[in-house]
């Protein structure tokens, strides 16, 4: 599907190195197939041909190293000759080679078998294919595989119906049937998008927090898939009251997770207003961060914060006789 | 035909020169030849100018991965001493008989993806690029539904792999949880790692004179690459340092009991009558962290520093909100 952003810079150079890598390898391409297979627009792919047509290096004429014809182009067809010197793709850099890498050891565990297979032959191929004489400069460990996300995997692949019990962040367990349409991730946690036939309503589920996952044999006739949100996995709604905290640099994850778009850079403590939906689930929220978020207004809001706290003081209070 | 080279047109037109010409070009001749140079090179002048672009133009190859050379012949070794440069093809290109299939690339698309919102989306989509380019096209039926993403709101992310790329040491502020004041590193640094969510440095520690792990939302300043460079440990020196985490990973371990289908129950995946269990962690504030969430819910029985952090931790909560 064609962008509509105009690629510049290094990375159109990046891409006009890709791209004759690309002609070489495939004459006679209609423009449009081309553009396809990019992700790029058909004006963007023209006038890359035509730059790299132009391009000569001095003591041999442009013509002599492409050849372009014209004639064609016109007729949508791009066919680029080349000077024998060039003869292939350009391989990766070292840090566009670690990127991919470790993009695929974070998907692992939520990949199935033949799927994994497959990796193990990319990293091979990546440690290589960006330079040899060093380390990739960066790495994601691959996290357990664990059954909640092997049966949801399954789930949507199969278009099957998906029940479980679901203890939500108010503490309360429900069962819950479920038509699953994604699995979405922030970092190490894993949600599930999904039509919940218990509220009516497509909802995001955290997979840690699902247990005693059952496919059902009903199998989900779907039109087709639903374009997924990459808004992410929080959404604002109208009911949802703003709250006012105070964020700590040591908090900033919290802004990552409600309101990623909000630059939180520097050193200094933010004040930011938050929409949550369910004021109720704010001691848990808040006390992950021991004391770096903090709850100015409204004063509810800080009470269910201090209750939190409070509750929990008392409970571990307890645990100082067992030891 | 435009009107004015832009960088792009540039940076391609000076790739292509240097990986047409076999014996690689002097300043000069690239100047004179190359378009995006030869429009601005003065014959016989000074050329101050093309020579500052051309220093930065390198620097933007290196960047993306297109690796050129520079050396003296040994015939001019007496006389006038002047760089040549060139790419050589096998620097350039993956090796021979590199092949993707459908499933691959499609698997490699997804993994781009996982950068979408980081700091790594541009190398991620540049690779991408290059990936479509060896012709094959994507078959990615057993991945639909997935959208995954890996976060890097850590802002030493980009420098510190940027210092580790070109082994320049750095120093930054780094506050432990329980240290008031942020104290000084100086590091050499090896590696990136993402350890369950977690993104950890690991490299040398020169005052400590021992290869330590830092936590990246613990560094408080910003990171400041030195114009020192070191040499770059051996693979088996960071293999070593990461085993040695494992270990100590494995190693520390925490007895906890939670109520059965509580939050906590469920998020360790305890079984169905299991009130008791263990958990290994890598850094035990990490570990209270992660437990702040249900914190309502446990009891800790060993160790007792971890019940303590808990209890001075949610005393901070509670006074912030009292």
């Amino acid at each position: 599907m064609p962008k509509s952003s105009k690629i510049s810079g290094t990375e159109r150079y990046n891409f006009m190195l890709a791209l004759t890598g690309y002609l070489i390898q495939n004459r006679q391409q209609k423009i449009a197939d081309v553009a396809n297979h990019f992700g790029i627009s058909e004006q963007e792919i023209h006038d890359a041909v035509v730059t790299i047509s132009l391009s000569g290096v001095g003591m041999y004429r442009p013509d002599e190293l492409f050849f372009l014809d014209y004639d064609l182009l016109e007729e949508g067809i791009v066919d680029v000759s080349f000077a024998p010197t060039l003869e292939s793709v350009p391989r990766l850099s070292t840090r566009q080679a670690a990127a991919i890498a470790s993009g695929l050891s974070y998907l692992e565990s939520v990949l199935d078998e033949s799927d994994r297979v497959e990796v193990a032959e990319l990293m091979n191929l990546l440690s290589d294919g960006g330079k040899h004489t060093s380390e990739l400069p960066f790495k994601v460990h691959p996290s357990r595989v664990d059954v909640e996300v092997t049966l949801t995997r399954q789930a949507i692949s199969e278009d099957r119906l998906l029940s479980c019990s679901y203890i939500n962040a108010a503490n309360e367990v429900t069962s819950r049937q479920i038509e699953p349409i994604s699995m979405e991730s922030n970092d190490s946690i894993w949600y599930l998008r999904g039509y919940c036939r218990t509220k009516k309503e497509v909802r995001v589920f955290r997979l840690d927090r699902m247990r005693d996952i059952a496919l059902e044999n009903e199998k989900l006739v779907r039109a087709k898939y639903p374009e997924i949100d990459s808004s992410g996995i929080y959404s604002v709604s109208d009911s949802d009251t703003n709250v006012v905290f105070d964020i700590d640099p040591e908090g900033f994850g919290m802004l990552a997770d409600y309101k990623p778009e909000y630059p939180a850079v520097g050193d200094k403590t933010l004040r930011v207003s938050i929409p949550i939906g369910d004021i109720s689930t704010l001691g848990r929220v808040v006390s992950k961060y021991s004391g770096h978020v903090r709850v100015i207004e409204p004063e509810a809001a800080r009470r269910v914060v201090f209750e939190y706290a409070n509750r929990a003081l008392g409970a571990s209070a307890s645990s100082e006789k067992v030891e | 035909m435009p009107a004015k080279i832009d960088l792009s047109e540039r940076l391609f037109n000076l790739t292509c020169a240097l990986l047409v010409s076999s014996q690689g070009l002097t300043k000069a001749e690239i100047f004179a030849n190359v378009q995006g140079y030869k429009e601005r090179y003065v014959q016989g002048g000074d050329n101050e100018s093309l020579s500052r672009l051309f220093e930065r133009d390198k620097v933007l190859l290196t960047n993306v991965g297109v690796a050129w050379r520079s050396f003296i012949p040994p015939e001019d070794m007496d006389d006038n001493q002047e760089y040549r440069y060139l790419i050589a093809n096998e620097d350039f290109v993956w090796p021979s008989g590199t092949s993707l299939n459908a499933k691959q690339v499609a698997l490699m698309n997804l993994a781009a993806q996982v950068w979408a919102k980081a700091s790594l989306s541009k190398d991620a989509n540049n690779a991408i690029m290059r990936i479509r380019a060896m012709g094959e096209h994507a078959d990615a039926s057993s991945l639909i539904g997935i959208a995954p993403r890996i976060r890097t709101h850590e802002l030493s992310f980009l420098p510190l792999s940027t210092a580790i790329e070109t082994s320049s040491r750095v120093s930054f502020d780094y506050r432990k949880p329980d240290q008031e004041k942020a104290e000084v590193r100086n590091v050499e640094p090896w590696i990136i790692q993402n350890i369950s969510g977690q993104w950890l440095l690991l490299g040398f520690d020169l005052d400590r004179e021992e290869s330590r792990n830092f936590l990246l939302k613990r560094i408080v300043s910003e990171v400041d690459i030195q114009d020192f460079t070191f040499e770059p440990p051996s693979k088996s020196e960071v293999n070593a340092a990461i085993s040695e985490l494992d270990s100590r990973r494995r190693s520390l371990k925490a007895t906890i009991k939670v109520p059965a289908r509580s939050a906590g129950w469920f998020h360790f995946d305890l079984k169905a009558d299991q009130e008791l269990f263990e958990v290994s962690f890598m850094d035990i504030h990490l570990l209270a962290e992660e437990l702040m969430e249900f914190v309502d819910h446990i009891e800790i029985l060993s160790p007792p520093e971890l019940a303590e952090i808990l209890k001075v931790n949610l005393e901070a909560v509670r006074a912030s909100h009292a």
